[in-house]
């Protein structure tokens, strides 16, 4: 079901409607907070955050299909949030997005290194254009950025990585 | 290596599966908190103008309030000498075209204008109240200079009905195109002026103007007031006064 139609269900008072659209959500939302916390535990809060927060302000989202977008942004505030909180615990940072059988794939661990020597505002628009599939106008938004700015660093950013690997 | 295998290997990076508790206990906690929240009202156009009155219509409303005194005043102590009344009513109407303009813009004036328009409200209808307000304070001030004049329609449409709507045109477009109030009131007040003393001196010879030419001018004035209002409820030119246009 559409976004449109599952905030049609929720307004009239259906909130298996809610389930859905969070359940839709959650892998990809956690993905990225995986790639933008130091542990999963952290990355599981965040994501939790953030459609808690997303719950929180339903009602002042007006649904124009920019819900994605939104999302995101709740996201990007949550996983920055828990970063800080990590940082400040004594804990050593370990590192979410080293999945087991991660190293296996040469390509996929040298990919993963060369993100990692890259600037964190490049890597963060490869991750969500390639990674997360958004499209331009959705990072645009995210970022606040103008569309044609956000593709001219993403072409930047991927040839940056291209020269690393 | 090639821009494309990069993309199909960014694309195929593994996506860790979520907890499943996890998620449970998310869904658990968000249904609770949707429950728990406290549903916005949603407000209607006429409610939320209506509410937006009573910040509005007071002091609007005592200033014509005053105004309404003295155009009683002045027109009572006018009616004995006759040939004063045109100027007086022309001066009434005048000044009720000023009352609005110190309380019109006040957020722009206090550097509160982005706090306006960030607040969930809709610019709009609050200019829309703000000047409804205003509109009806001027209405019963026009109307008692129009009564208390004493004359027919054409002395009515001449002395009251003009300097009116060209106060109100030229105190807007000074008020959208000077960029203060102060300047606005300024050259309002000097059309005033004008007008009465015009109005003083040759009252005779005014109301030998044709009364075609007297409605194209009246009619001239409010389209000039439509566009000014037209474009203070849009908001235009407000990106640029706060500065995210160039």
């Amino acid at each position: 079901m559409r976004d449109g139609e599952l905030f049609e269900l929720l307004e009239a008072g259906d909130i298996s409607a809610l389930d859905e659209l969070i359940g839709a959500y959650y892998p990809e939302i956690l993905r990225y907070c995986l790639r933008h916390t130091p542990t999963r535990e952290c990355a599981e809060d965040a994501a939790q955050e953030t459609f808690l927060n997303c719950v929180r302000h339903i009602e002042a989202y007006v649904h124009r299909g920019h819900f994605r977008a939104w999302l995101y942004k709740i996201a990007a505030n949550a996983c920055a949030d828990q970063f800080r909180r990590a940082k400040d615990s004594a804990e050593p940072p370990e590192r979410a997005a080293d999945e087991p059988g991660y190293e296996r794939a040469e390509l996929k661990a040298d990919l993963e290194r060369a993100l990692a020597k890259l600037p964190a505002e490049q890597r963060e628009l490869l991750l969500l254009r390639y990674a997360h599939e958004l499209t331009l106008r959705e990072i645009a938004e995210i970022r606040r950025e103008p569309m044609r700015t956000v593709q001219s660093r993403l072409r930047a950013a991927l040839k940056a990585l291209r020269k690393l690997m | 290596m090639k821009s494309v295998d990069i993309i199909s290997t960014l694309r195929s990076l593994p996506a860790p599966e979520p907890d499943a508790g996890r998620m449970r206990r998310t869904l658990r906690l968000c249904r609770a908190e949707y429950r728990a929240r406290r549903p916005l009202r949603r407000v209607g156009a006429w409610e939320l103008m209506r509410r937006q009155l009573r910040f509005t219509i007071l002091p609007v409303w005592a200033l014509q309030g005053a105004l309404l005194l003295f155009i009683c005043l002045a027109l009572g102590a006018a009616r004995p000498a006759e040939e004063l009344i045109p100027a007086s009513a022309s001066l009434a109407a005048e000044l009720a075209a000023l009352t609005a303009l110190p309380f019109h813009s006040r957020a722009r004036r206090y550097g509160m204008e982005e706090v306006e328009a960030a607040a969930r409200l809709s610019r709009a209808k609050l200019t829309l109240a703000r000047l409804g307000a205003a509109a009806v304070g001027d209405a019963v001030c026009v109307a008692a200079a129009a009564l208390l004049s004493g004359g027919g329609w054409y002395v009515t449409l001449v002395f009251v009905a003009t300097p009116f709507l060209l106060t109100t045109a030229v105190s807007l477009a000074a008020l959208s195109r000077a960029g203060g109030v102060y300047s606005a009131i300024c050259l309002g007040a000097l059309m005033a002026l004008g007008y009465y003393a015009a109005a003083a001196s040759w009252s005779f010879d005014m109301l030998r103007i044709s009364p075609l030419l007297a409605a194209g001018i009246c009619l001239a004035a409010i389209a000039a007031i439509a566009v000014e209002m037209y474009a203070e409820i849009r908001g235009n030119g407000m990106e640029k006064r706060l500065g995210y246009e160039y």
